[in-house]
């Protein structure tokens, strides 16, 4: 009976506690926004923050892979995607509309304990392909590699095999499911070795940046870039061409820059 | 014995709860809260929204005065309707819940105060009270961008505000997407994405 008791002591217990917290919750009109984490992490909440104070344009913003970004715009989640894949010839006939506004070198990242400075291009294809798999076969220290890539969806991954590795398949000893995630994963492993954007490798100092075939990435007659791409579908709602501006003023093109990333459409 | 307990539970309970959720609400602070509300103003001209028009082989660039959309932001601050629990364990005993339920309702509803503290951008761009109607945009730069390999074409606008897409993307006849931007100041802006 004293069981019972306590049961109905501790229901009405949750019963009023449940009851005081009832709020009411008011929703807001937001610019839905998807964005590849690559771009989020090198421009994006830059420029999120430069509406916010200017045009007081609320945002609801989900950072997930390019793939994943595409897909949220396709199936209505999202008003805009910035995206660091070209969209297909099909998704531009069915009346989408893509803007690029900036190109960013791709780099190839490495954890400062075993590194040299420079990799050439075939070391690079050789790493992630599995045919080295010691920091000396490439002038560093003597310690196994680690590959971290990010998973197959994103950009990342897709644009590293494009322009490194053509047809010979990627080997790996850890993948992340996010392309940003390599930064720290890097950081924290000795011998860890990755790719990423180089707007979002910049802001770590745990990471070397290499240079390849004795190239940095900052120097223009670097040659692996990938494209940052806006995708609406169909022409872009007022407060998506805000976005757009506020990315292509000189505003969002300093922020640009100063990361070592290169505007497509200039000022002047 | 069972019926004894549950008789003596709800015997002091209605001595215990009665009145509670008046009590309880009115003694409870007042909650503030701010709310977007949804009669919107059409606020001072803030600049100007440009627009690409096609006619016959021409393009055509017009600026329209713009004021933004704002909404008023609410302060309300109101008791809130609190104890509904003890109105539940009051109504079957001897209905005296409902009044309860009446009264600390009421006391909630009194207390209601609503202030507009400010107006806030709604994003959306209005048509201006004041000033209306488009102009050509003469003399200005215009860039026009295949998406595909992110190539840029340059070219400006005449005294009317035209320019000639075909003296611009002569050697690149086709139907495929074309991003049309405007150079003003410091900053660039995206017109629309025309099929030429």
């Amino acid at each position: 009976m004293y069981t019972k008791a306590f049961n109905l002591f501790c229901f009405f217990v949750f019963f009023i506690v449940f009851s005081f917290s009832l709020n009411n919750v008011h929703a807001q009109d937001k610019l839905k926004f998807s964005c590849s984490a690559q771009i989020a992490e090198a421009l994006g909440k830059d420029v999120i923050e430069i509406l916010k104070e200017k045009k007081g344009i609320v945002f609801d913003l989900k950072i997930v892979s390019s793939d994943t970004a595409l897909k949220r715009l396709e199936n209505g989640f999202s008003e805009i995607a910035a995206v660091t894949l070209p969209i297909s010839f099909e998704m531009a006939e069915k009346g989408y509309v893509a803007i690029p506004f900036c190109k960013d070198p791709i780099v190839v990242i490495g954890n400062k304990s075993a590194a040299p400075d420079s990799l050439s291009y075939e070391d690079v294809r050789s790493i992630f392909s599995g045919e080295l798999s010691n920091w000396s076969q490439v002038g560093g220290e003597k310690m196994a590699l680690v590959k971290i890539i990010p998973c197959e969806d994103t950009g990342a991954y897709k644009n590293f095999e494009r322009l490194f590795m053509g047809i010979k398949p990627i080997k790996y000893d850890f993948m992340t499911y996010c392309s940003v995630t390599t930064i720290p994963g890097v950081g924290a492993m000795e011998g860890a070795v990755s790719f990423i954007s180089h707007g979002a490798a910049v802001k770590s100092d745990k990471i070397k940046i290499f240079d390849i075939d004795k190239i940095s990435p900052m120097n223009p007659k670097y040659k692996y870039f990938q494209v940052f791409t806006f995708v609406t579908k169909g022409r872009p709602s007022d407060s998506a061409k805000e976005l757009i501006d506020v990315a292509l003023s000189k505003a969002g093109q300093d922020i640009m820059k100063e990361k070592g990333m290169i505007p497509i459409i200039p000022l002047d | 014995m069972k019926n004894k307990f549950l008789f003596l539970i709800m015997f002091f309970s209605v001595f215990v709860f009665s009145g509670c959720a008046s009590i309880t609400t009115a003694m409870w602070p007042e909650v503030e809260k701010e709310v977007v509300g949804e009669k919107t103003i059409v606020d001072e001209k803030v600049g100007y929204d440009y627009e690409l028009k096609e006619k016959n082989k021409y393009f055509s660039v017009v600026g329209i005065p713009y004021c933004l959309e704002k909404a008023p932001v609410h302060k309300i601050t109101k008791k809130q309707h609190r104890g509904i629990v003890f109105i539940v364990i009051e109504t079957p005993v001897w209905g005296l819940g409902l009044a309860d339920w009446a009264l600390s309702y009421m006391i909630s509803e009194n207390s209601k105060k609503d202030e507009v503290i400010g107006y806030r951008p709604t994003g959306v761009k209005k048509e201006c009270l004041e000033e209306k109607g488009a102009f050509p945009v003469a003399g200005s730069k215009v860039m026009i961008q295949n998406p595909d390999s992110g190539e840029v074409f340059w070219t400006t606008t005449d005294e009317k505000g035209m320019f000639s897409p075909e003296d611009v993307l002569g050697s690149y006849k086709g139907a495929r997407p074309w991003n049309v931007f405007m150079n003003y100041k410091d900053e660039n802006r995206y017109l629309t994405t025309v099929w030429w």
